[in-house]
């Protein structure tokens, strides 16, 4: 075999290896995607059962036994838990964390609370108001996406 | 034909065949992937499939247009058992109460996974549509006002204030026998609570 050919060889071997390279990197990169995809499914469940829990209590500690009309007695921002451990109003949620394994995946989900404007629900304001927003993040270490749900819940008074 | 160039040909043969087996491997890989991916879009979009129905179904629990002729939400879950469970909802918003069923049924035989299973809903006293979306696993758990676990079938439904769907839906075929799978799980109030917030 003469240089040629031998360059020749050494050439397609390069060829075929960067080709193999290029397959395995987008298979791995597709796997990812797809398990992200899973873990987003997962994570979501686990945002909205946590909303779905914030949202049976009652809307401020204020209104936990009787009806309120002026919204300055509402609670103050920022929220504190009035009774550590005991989530007895909807702002409670303020700074709760919560984790949770499924099938080996830990996930991490991180609440906020904060009074917003029902004419701009997407910005925190500092007075009180009639409406509250619960931000839900959940992270994992299996995937960089962070999940972030939120929902808004408004004061109402059955008669 | 000298010895080198036998030990010429010699080596070409050997390193083409490994070159040869790399390159069915490559298609093999791909073409397992290719299964595995389309597996996965489908599998995803049957779990989310259920997951609209469910939702459908499940925050109309206790709901009636005409709230007179349902006052009580308690009252809502009619048997609430480990893998099934009956509930009365307003489902198509007419003021008349529906009863809907869920619940797990056989293995299915027609499918190569051995583990999916027939998937019913029943709308009162329509035959029950089977969803076959490779459910591999339905069961709920019930909790009381305080948040303890009720055991399941719960003898006294009007304990239950809230509940947990799990779901792991399989794919139904799959390359080399290796199925995908996906879960979904929620937890749901019976019912928003009627009292001053």
């Amino acid at each position: 075999m003469n240089l040629g050919q031998s360059l020749f060889a050494i050439g397609a071997l390069i060829l075929l290896s960067l080709n193999i390279m290029s397959v395995n990197t987008r298979i791995l990169r597709t796997d990812e995607v797809a398990l992200n995809s899973k873990i987003g499914v997962l994570a979501t469940s686990i945002g909205t059962s946590i909303i779905e829990d914030a949202s049976k209590l009652p809307f401020d500690e204020k209104t936990q036994h009787a009806a309120l009309s002026d919204k300055n007695l509402l609670t103050p921002s920022p929220f504190v838990i009035e009774n550590p451990g005991v989530y007895d109003d909807f702002d409670d949620y303020n700074g709760y964390t919560k984790t949770d394994t499924v099938f080996t995946i830990p996930f991490k989900a991180i609440c906020s609370v904060d009074y917003v404007n029902a004419t701009n629900p997407d910005k925190a304001v500092a007075n009180q108001t009639w409406h509250k927003k619960l931000t839900v993040k959940i992270t994992t270490p299996f995937s960089q996406d962070t999940i972030k749900l939120s929902t808004i819940y408004s004061y109402w008074f059955f008669r | 034909m000298g010895f080198s160039t036998l030990i010429d040909i010699l080596g070409s043969t050997i390193i083409g065949g490994i070159l040869l087996i790399i390159v069915l491997r490559l298609n093999d890989t791909a073409t397992e992937k290719t299964t595995n991916y389309g597996g996965e879009l489908s599998l995803q979009q049957n779990l989310v499939t259920i997951a609209q129905i469910m939702e459908y179904d499940f925050r109309k629990m206790g709901y009636c247009k005409d709230w007179l002729k349902f006052p009580d939400p308690k009252l809502s879950i009619i048997s609430a058992g480990k893998d099934n469970i009956k509930f009365f909802a307003d489902i198509d918003n007419n003021g008349i109460m529906d009863t809907v069923s869920y619940y797990i049924g056989d293995f299915l035989t027609s499918t190569p996974n051995p583990r999916d299973r027939y998937f019913y809903r029943k709308l009162n006293n329509q035959p029950p549509a089977a969803i076959n979306l490779g459910v591999t696993q339905f069961f709920l758990r019930y909790f009381d006002t305080f948040g303890d676990t009720l055991t399941a079938p719960v003898s006294d439904p009007t304990l239950i204030n809230s509940y947990e769907l799990n779901i792991q839906v399989e794919t139904v075929y799959a390359y080399d026998e290796q199925y995908s799978s996906a879960f979904w799980k929620q937890i749901r109030l019976l019912a928003r609570n009627l009292r001053n917030r």
